[in-house]
């Protein structure tokens, strides 16, 4: 392996390297002529290993830096504020884990946001994937000037998210918008889509749909990459599309699912400001999502040793549910070359 | 024989027009909520009122009054600033971190990677307490700082070493060695040959932060309170609490923070959704 | 053999960092009213005129009189504004001084200041300090009226003034004379049963032949215009929403019978008995909303309760009919009258907790800030606040200025009844809290008792919560 790496010497070493072979029979002889060749090899005090490692590092610095500073040092001190009650004008008093025990037995408005978190986390990234899906089978098919419908696709995500808020907020009004318009041509009285506390998560979610291009070409991707001789082989075979679809396409997309999946549950464990912007806290706190209890915790009530209990507790929460897709990922996830 | 074939071929036709039908159908539902955007910036109030679908006049004044109301020089000014930082600090620190993670081999570094991928997993919530507390200590509130210094330091940047990783992977070696034949060192290799190489990348790496710093909302929110320093986004949401219900005028000034985005999207369409490609196909 | 060009990539990453950090979005600032002064202490005084706002430029001359007066200069201070629209205002605020970046003067929301006593200038202190210096100075018991010293004073222990009164906020109905008139209404009410008299005198629907006509005379629940404002309702019920134990902590009290009762007669009030008429109502002023016209403006509503803003309104659109105020009316005879304020306030940043600065220097601002605010109660700036429609807060100029105005005399005879919300430390952002529940209400979704109810539940958790966790 050393004759073909040559990164793992520099020239001048290569010359020094030369005479290893004439060190082993040296070593077995012992005595001053090998301390002379040995020399050479002593006065590099780092090893080219040594030293490209300390360059990687060097290379990394920036992402080191942004690691400790910015994200490992908070979340100690977030741990570390958790058991404490801080209000930014005084300083942090300790309070041991009476936040916690309070959080998990007697506030109802942390199940109730958290509730409506995992609403959102489960409907929505079930949704968010299967739309995904959709619409990559129907961009999958053999259509000219491909380039355009995938623009036109990807469109909503360049659109800033506050302006698409006011957007819906608007296309959902109750007297106005768009859909209550287009229903109303068949007749559909009108809905209260973001003010009934029974709708507005869904239709937070609906309008999610928007949004999947990202997805969507993401499944195309994938979907592109399956091997085509897969498709005819079964076509000879006889079988009809829609078993198709669930015996090649799906297991082979996999992967871009599981991806996806990670990804929206993280991201709707965060969700809150589309809320924020469109209906607040909904009615009834409907729309109170876990992260908008957390602002305002923070910023409103000013209870900062309560707002990190609440952060680590939705923390924990995250880890365990993304462990428990990684982990099982493996008796679902098909890579491209097993079967 | 000839009626099998005759059948396959209108069967084929048959599903390139379902095909067609679909997307049509399927791209419609994507432009109608911005075309709906466009009519709705140019109606009058009484349009808005009577439920019209197409404006009876095209009031294209309403997004003179938009600009007018607030002070779109200084927020655009703003948001520019923001996003160009934010993105140039982006483009270096993970350039240079996703090389270190391709090329140079040290102790560990499958470790730090997967450290790295950890921290995709972590909710920003979570630091959103203490980095207040961080930032008030700093004396960084109501400054850009807190906006664009993390991105020098690659915070938020996984992904996109991610996709710069598998980039960099996939340049020989052999460019490498015959640089350092030539006597160049680590530093000068990066600025001079790899960067060239992966500058595609870089692009699309950089449109993407553009983007998305412009249409950031939430770090603003927290950090800004001068209202000279709003970016744009922010403003806009002012805007739209301010004219609550002339939703003309939210709707024109929400047009205009997005058309740049629109833009720059058209122009660099190609390289942004050739990056979904990547990320696609390995899990 | 690969010169210094190869560390291009290294160097231009420096120099960005650098400018970064230096932060360019305030070295292109337009000048906020004139020119800067680069030798003295900049105070900052945050205030709701935004940029763009039609009385942007008339607080900026303002303020720039009193950067070139004797006494700036003497104390070495210049003021800069800071205009925040009002829908992010208190938010803002609120970051900046928990975020160690406070504004020196700042208006802000009265039924607050409680939550920022620790951080702001004692009023009531330098006002004594003046007199023994023998400088001219302004005496808070006579430019305020008593209810608003109380409001303000009450929470601080030497019942010290830690802010001013800005504005007086208060609230009457408004009333369409035109049409009160033509209706044969002679005196204006004091109870609600009085209110609901006149009512009935107002409404009539259905004219002959004009399907549109039942919009015309209408009477309406005038307390339904501000829906939101559950204290209203109850103080004119008499009733009081918090009450205290015997350990000192708070006792939400949302679900006393006769309270219930009387809000629900206000919900269902005379005109909303009436199925037919509030659909009518609904339609009509949904219409009126989308183009952006107030439903009084319009002159076809008979009455309406709104603060001077509506005032304002009024002037602008030069309406063509006569209109008055008159106080709400209360439950009976029997109970006072009172007036749910929610007053702007005005304070001072109390600088010895600035890091950083010399005791002098503290000092300079403290006293720069707090002559900032006299002149901001002078007679010339009063009279200008005046004109951008505000109620003046100091009394001292009301002949000139409140008295020559009908309306604004009446509305300042609510002001020696006006009373805040009560500040709870426990929940103290309660009156946000309940709102959603308060919505309900007025859309139909809960009935007044299921709202009380879900409301007292809201409030006594976060009352349980925050004396759990700390304050034992």
């Amino acid at each position: 392996m050393k004759q073909f790496d040559l990164t793992e010497f520099d020239d001048a070493e290569l010359i020094e390297e030369k005479t290893p072979i004439e060190n082993e029979s040296l070593n077995s002889d012992g005595s001053m002529t090998i301390e002379k060749v040995k020399k050479p090899k002593k006065k590099r005090r780092i090893t080219r290993r040594q030293r490209e490692g300390l360059i990687a590092y060097a290379f990394a610095s920036l992402w080191l830096v942004g690691l400790f500073a910015f994200t490992l040092f908070p979340l100690l001190l977030s741990f570390f504020f958790s058991f404490t009650d801080y209000n930014l004008v005084d300083a942090p008093t300790w309070a041991g884990l009476s936040n916690y025990i309070y959080l998990l037995t007697q506030d109802t408005m942390f199940w109730k946001s958290l509730g409506n978190t995992m609403f959102q986390v489960v409907f929505g990234t079930i949704f968010s994937i299967v739309m995904g899906i959709l619409v990559a089978c129907i961009l999958n098919k053999p259509i000219k000037g491909m380039g355009i419908w995938r623009t036109i696709f990807y469109l909503p995500n360049v659109v800033s998210s506050v302006a698409m808020a006011l957007l819906w907020t608007w296309m959902f009004n109750k007297n106005y918008g768009l859909i209550n318009e287009f229903l109303g041509l068949f007749g559909i009285p009108e809905i209260d889509w973001l003010g009934d506390e029974n709708l507005v998560k869904i239709s937070l979610i609906l309008m999610g749909a928007w949004g999947s291009g990202v997805s969507a070409l993401f499944f195309l991707g994938a979907m592109k990459n399956i091997p085509k001789h897969l498709y005819e082989a079964a076509d000879i075979a006889g079988v009809n599309k829609t078993r198709q679809f669930y015996t090649i396409t799906l297991p082979l997309i996999t992967p871009t699912i599981f991806f996806l999946l990670v990804t929206s549950i993280i991201g709707n464990f965060q969700y809150f400001m589309m809320a924020y912007i469109m209906v607040g806290r909904g009615t009834n706190y409907s729309a109170y999502y876990l992260a908008y209890y957390l602002y305002d915790k923070t910023f409103s009530d000013r209870q900062l040793g309560y707002a990190s209990a609440i952060s680590r507790i939705m923390f924990i929460i995250v880890i365990i549910i993304v462990g428990i897709v990684v982990k099982t990922s493996k008796k679902w996830v098909y890579y491209l070359g097993e079967e | 024989m000839n009626a099998l074939r005759l059948n396959r071929k209108q069967k084929l036709i048959r599903e390139k027009v379902v095909a067609y039908i679909l997307v049509v159908i399927c791209s419609l539902f994507f432009i109608v909520p911005l075309l709906w955007m466009l009519l709705t910036a140019l109606k009058s109030s009484e349009d808005l009122a009577n439920g019209v679908f197409f404006p009876t006049e095209w009031l294209w004044e309403n997004f003179l009054t938009a600009i007018n109301a607030i002070e779109f020089g200084q927020y655009t000014f703003n948001s520019l600033y923001y996003a160009f930082f934010n993105t140039i600090g982006m483009v270096i620190s993970s350039t240079l971190t996703a090389y270190a993670f391709a090329k140079l081999s040290r102790p560990g570094r499958d470790k730090w990677f997967f450290v790295m991928l950890g921290t995709m997993v972590i909710p920003s919530q979570v630091m959103q307490v203490p980095l207040f507390i961080m930032y008030n200590y700093l004396g960084w509130m109501d400054t850009y700082n807190p906006l664009i210094i993390p991105a020098y330091f690659a915070v938020g940047a996984a992904a996109n070493i991610f996709l710069l990783r598998q980039f960099f992977m996939g340049i020989p070696n052999s460019l490498r060695e015959s640089a350092k034949l030539d006597g160049a060192n680590e530093f000068q290799i990066f600025g001079t040959i790899m960067l060239p190489l992966v500058k595609n990348m870089v692009v699309c790496v950089a449109i993407m932060t553009f983007m998305t710093c412009w249409n950031d909302f939430y770090s603003p929110l927290l950090y800004i309170s001068d209202s000279n320093l709003f970016p744009l986004a922010y403003a806009i949401r002012t805007f739209s609490t301010q004219y609550a219900n002339q939703n003309n005028l939210i709707m024109a000034a929400s047009l205009l923070v997005v058309t740049p985005s629109l833009i720059l999207f058209f122009l660099a369409q190609k390289q942004i959704i050739g990056s979904t490609a990547y990320t696609g196909v390995k899990g | 053999m690969k010169s210094k060009k190869s560390y291009l990539f290294y160097i231009l990453s420096f120099i960005s960092l650098t400018i970064a950090s230096c932060s360019p979005p305030l070295w292109f600032l337009k000048d906020q009213g004139g020119t800067t002064y680069t030798d003295r202490q900049q105070l900052v005084f945050t205030h709701m005129w935004q940029r763009g706002n039609a009385d942007y430029e008339m607080i900026n001359d303002m303020i720039e009189k009193f950067n070139e007066s004797e006494i700036a200069e003497e104390l070495n201070v210049y003021v800069r504004g800071n205009g925040i629209n009002f829908w992010d205002y208190w938010e803002k605020v609120n970051l900046s001084i928990s975020g160690g970046n406070a504004p020196d003067i700042f208006l802000h929301a009265v039924s607050s200041t409680p939550l920022r006593l620790s951080h702001l200038l004692d009023l009531t202190e330098m006002y004594e300090d003046d007199v023994a210096n023998g400088r001219e100075t302004l005496d808070a018991n006579e430019m305020f009226f008593e209810s608003q010293i109380n409001d303000i004073a009450r929470y601080d222990e030497n019942n010290h003034m830690r802010a001013w009164p800005f504005s007086a906020t208060v609230r009457a109905v408004y009333y369409n004379k035109d049409l009160f008139e033509a209706a044969g209404i002679e005196e204006l009410p004091t109870t609600w049963s009085e209110m609901e008299e006149i009512s009935k005198k107002l409404t009539t629907y259905k004219v002959d032949g004009d399907p549109s006509s039942g919009y015309e005379i209408v009477g309406w629940d005038p307390f339904m215009a501000e829906g939101q404002y559950i204290h209203q309702r109850g103080w004119l019920s008499g009733h009081e929403f918090w009450s205290y134990d015997s350990n000192g902590r708070p006792v939400p009290n949302f679900t006393d019978p006769e309270f219930i009762e009387n809000i629900e007669y206000l919900v269902n009030s005379y005109v909303r008995k009436d199925e037919e008429s509030e659909d009518l109502l609904e339609d009509w002023s949904a219409d009126i909303s989308q183009r952006g016209i107030d439903a009084f403006v319009s002159g076809k509503l008979g009455m309406v309760v709104n603060n001077e803003g509506l005032y304002l309104t009024l002037r602008e659109a030069n309406v063509d009919f006569d209109y008055g105020v008159f106080l709400l009316p209360t439950v009976d005879e029997d109970t006072p009258t009172v007036n749910w304020s929610s007053s702007y306030s005005i304070e001072l940043y109390n600088n010895d907790l600035r890091a950083g600065l010399s005791d002098e220097i503290k000092e300079q601002r403290n006293r720069g800030a707090w002559e900032f605010l006299k002149y901001l109660y002078s007679e010339e700036c009063q009279g200008t606040i005046y004109e951008s429609g505000f109620m003046i807060a100091n009394t001292q100029y009301y002949d000139e200025y409140v008295y020559q105005d009908p309306i604004f005399t009446e509305l300042s005879k609510a002001i020696e009844s006006t009373k805040e919300a009560e500040y709870i430390e426990a929940v103290p952002n309660w009156t946000s809290d309940i709102q959603t529940y308060v919505n309900n209400i007025y859309s139909d979704k809960m009935t007044v008792q299921e709202a009380m109810e879900s409301i007292e539940a809201l409030l006594n958790d976060k009352i349980e919560q925050y004396y759990f966790s700390s304050r034992n």
